[in-house]
């Protein structure tokens, strides 16, 4: 068997440091690790909500009956849906079984078994919406699914502004508040999610074939034909079609069901695709990637220096009651993740504030980043000689003239570099809020990197950008320091 | 001539130690008075109850023509007017380090007194040639020497054109050829007589040479209050007698 598989390792000098070929490393193990991420939820692979402890769903039945096919045991490997590829090349575990669809971008990285669903793409909007079609939505918002199989149909449609999301509950949620029109998912994830969902409807019932496959590392060829064989005699066995009914799947549709006996896999529009390279187009979406982050921290920054002095000024001169809601608004924006409150702002707060995803990332960081400001004024305060304080009331200056003119400037100063310090990481920070959909610097860099199969140059580009935002702010921040400091009007005259 | 500043029953206590035991006192306009005696005796914080800065127990203070009462707050805006008539200088002058030279002496009298900024500026700029420091408006005070910021601090007091001066030790941060330079000024505005003032101070010198009356302070009690002669030489209290004994 090790004769057969060398000239595949040499082939592929990244295919892991398997001496033998995957299924005798299946055999030794006397398991089969199998990826995918418990956030896709329901119906793939879950965590049984009458028992946290045990994971169910239909992806688990399927890994069961092709383990005792294949006379091991199965193990559940949790892993983030985007970056299911990179990982199984690293070789964290054996085999992609959640959801993974069979388009150009996976077929050219990575070995795929024959197709075991077939699912169409469905566009879901709100309940007598007028675009019920992908060409009447030109102009339109349409969500789906970061790196899926819809979101290369939606990207042929260039007038067509696409939101990405991380999980399948929130393009629904956000289609029914009207952050955006329609919504284009796979029949799965659309019967779900989306079709459950009262005021909204199915526009589209096929919008294109697609099928989900097992995903294998190069190199691990006799593992694919051991799979493919196993989930040939599962589906004539009947195993199959017994696991889809049990969960409620969608109807496969009839056509890919005929192909998806044949071995190659239909062809699905992202098919024709050809690989995007990282041109001047991809350049110009970093650079508005860059606008968008900048952008977003600087007037997230231009939020949280006023908030954080009032808060510092209530500490400091509040009466008790104020005093102690300034010392909560800190210890609770601080103590809490900002990316939950990031989600709280923009989901949780949806029902009551309806917020544009930029003006949610907008507040939410400004509102963390108060917290955080609210400290370092307090600190520049209390760092003032009381004499400063007494100096200017001996003159006559009220509380508050005295403040603005005496002890503000000061604090300021003392707050600069502390200030400057927060802009940078605000800059960096501002990467979260591609969690509320906000396309910035590095939700433009996963995006492209998957797109051009390449995490190193998109990546030493996004960190030239950041840089590039960064360096100048920090010069900026030091020429202001020395000008507050008095150095040209100080020089002896 | 008018009491300009009267005192009467001044009392207070830090917690359970009393600072100020009971102190009856009168100035007249253009007297120049010096607070003297050991350390703790409490001609600072006496000096600090006569605008304000610290609240006191009981008694009564009337200076400038106001009336101040017991546990005034430091912060009350009713000190705001009586802050406009008497100044101060500290010990350790506090000039404003973000503000040039120029602008610590014009902040007070366009912010408080509403001047215009360029009456302002020329009436701080003679106040700055008189204390010697005409050439120096638009440094910050961070490059001026401690006799010289100690003079601008005296300038930023004098432009409100305070009817009482109150000085607190302005001479004892300061290196011994600078106090020279401090005491000329303040010797130079005694003469003039314009001002009142009160300087607590630990030059013996310069209170016997420039004061109308010199005050003992000692454990919270005035216990002496007469011309320099008078005092320095014949002191009617045991306790004053050993405290210039120490002095001199």
């Amino acid at each position: 068997m090790g004769t057969r598989v060398v000239p595949l390792l040499l082939s592929v000098a990244c295919a892991g440091a398997a001496s033998a070929g995957g299924l005798s490393r299946i055999e030794q193990q006397g398991e089969l690790r199998w990826a995918g991420d418990l956030q896709g939820g329901e119906p793939y692979v879950f965590r049984d909500p009458r028992d946290p402890s045990r994971l169910i769903g239909f992806e688990l039945d399927l890994a069961e009956a092709l383990a005792s096919r294949l006379h091991v045991r199965q193990k559940f490997v949790q892993n983030d849906w985007s970056n299911l590829v990179p990982s199984l090349e690293r070789g964290d575990f054996d085999v992609i079984l959640n959801g993974l669809e069979d388009t150009s971008q996976t077929r050219g990285r990575i070995l795929l078994s024959r197709p075991y669903f077939a699912f169409a793409e469905q566009l879901v909007v709100r309940r007598g919406s007028p675009g019920r079609s992908l060409a009447q939505l030109d102009g339109h918002r349409v969500g789906t699914l970061s790196s899926s199989l819809a979101q290369s149909i939606l990207r042929e449609h260039p007038r067509i502004e696409i939101v990405l999301y991380g999980g399948q509950e929130e393009p629904y949620r956000d289609l029914q508040l009207g952050r955006t029109d329609a919504v284009l998912l796979d029949s799965v994830i659309a019967s779900r999610y989306g079709l459950t969902k009262p005021d909204l409807e199915l526009a589209d019932p096929d919008v294109a074939r697609g099928t989900y496959v097992i995903g294998l590392r190069r190199g691990d060829e006799d593992l694919r034909a051991a799979i493919d064989a196993a989930l040939a005699a599962l589906e004539a066995s009947g195993e199959l079609s017994t696991i889809y009914t049990r969960w409620r799947l969608p109807e496969q549709p009839p056509q890919a069901r005929t192909a998806a006996s044949a071995s190659p896999a239909p062809r699905s529009p992202g098919e024709d695709a050809p690989q995007a390279r990282l041109d001047l187009a991809q350049v110009g979406l970093f650079l508005r990637g860059t606008w968008v982050t900048l952008v977003v921290s600087l007037l997230a920054m231009a939020l949280a220096v006023p908030l954080g002095l009032s808060l510092a000024l209530a500490r400091i001169y509040g009466s008790r009651p104020v005093q102690l809601a300034a010392h909560w608004y800190v210890e609770l924006f601080r103590g809490t993740p900002v990316l939950l409150q990031l989600y709280l702002l923009y989901y949780g707060l949806a029902p009551i504030v309806h917020l544009s995803a930029l003006s949610a990332a907008i507040l939410g960081l400004g509102l963390n980043y108060g917290a955080y400001e609210a400290e370092v004024h307090r600190a520049a305060l209390g760092a003032i000689p009381v004499g400063q304080g007494e100096a200017a009331a001996a003159l006559g200056l009220s509380r508050a003239q005295s403040l603005r003119m005496v002890l503000l400037p000061q604090a300021l100063r003392t707050a600069l570099p502390a200030m400057t310090n927060d802009l940078i990481a605000l800059l960096k920070d501002s990467s979260l809020v591609s969690v509320i959909t906000v396309v910035e610097l590095t939700k433009q860099m996963t995006i492209t990197a998957v797109d051009v199969r390449s995490w190193a140059l998109p990546g030493l580009l996004c960190a030239g950008l950041y840089l590039a935002l960064s360096y100048p702010l920090g010069r900026l921040a030091a020429r202001l320091e020395a000008r507050l400091d008095g150095a040209p009007e100080g020089a002896p005259a | 001539m008018s009491a300009i500043v009267r005192v009467s029953g001044l009392q207070k206590a830090h917690g359970a130690r009393a600072v100020l035991r009971g102190i009856d006192a009168e100035v007249r306009a253009g007297e120049t008075i010096a607070l003297v005696g050991p350390s703790g005796g409490g001609k600072s914080t006496f000096l600090r109850c006569l605008n304000g800065l610290n609240s006191f127990d009981a008694g009564a203070i009337e200076i400038a023509g106001l009336a101040l009462s017991p546990h005034t707050s430091p912060d009350a805006a009713a000190l705001l007017p009586l802050r406009a008539r008497v100044g101060m200088v500290f010990q350790g002058f506090h000039l404003f380090p973000h503000l040039s030279v120029l602008e610590n002496v014009t902040l007070a009298p366009v912010q408080v007194r509403r001047d215009s900024p360029v009456a302002a500026e020329a009436r701080a700029r003679s106040l700055l040639e008189r204390v010697g420091l005409g050439d120096r408006c638009g440094a910050r005070p961070s490059l001026l020497s401690g006799g010289q910021q100690q003079r601008v601090a005296i300038a930023r007091a004098l432009a409100m054109q305070p009817e009482v001066l109150l000085l607190d030790e302005p001479t004892s941060a300061l290196d011994p050829e600078m106090r020279g330079e401090v005491l000329a000024v303040l010797r130079d505005l005694a003469r003039s007589g314009g001002t009142t003032l009160l300087v607590v101070t630990h030059e013996m010198g310069f209170a016997r040479g420039v004061a109308s009356r010199i005050w003992v302070f000692d454990e919270g009690r005035l216990v002496e209050d007469g011309p320099p002669a008078e005092v320095c030489d014949r002191p009617r209290s045991e306790r004053a007698r050993a405290f210039f004994r120490s002095a001199t």
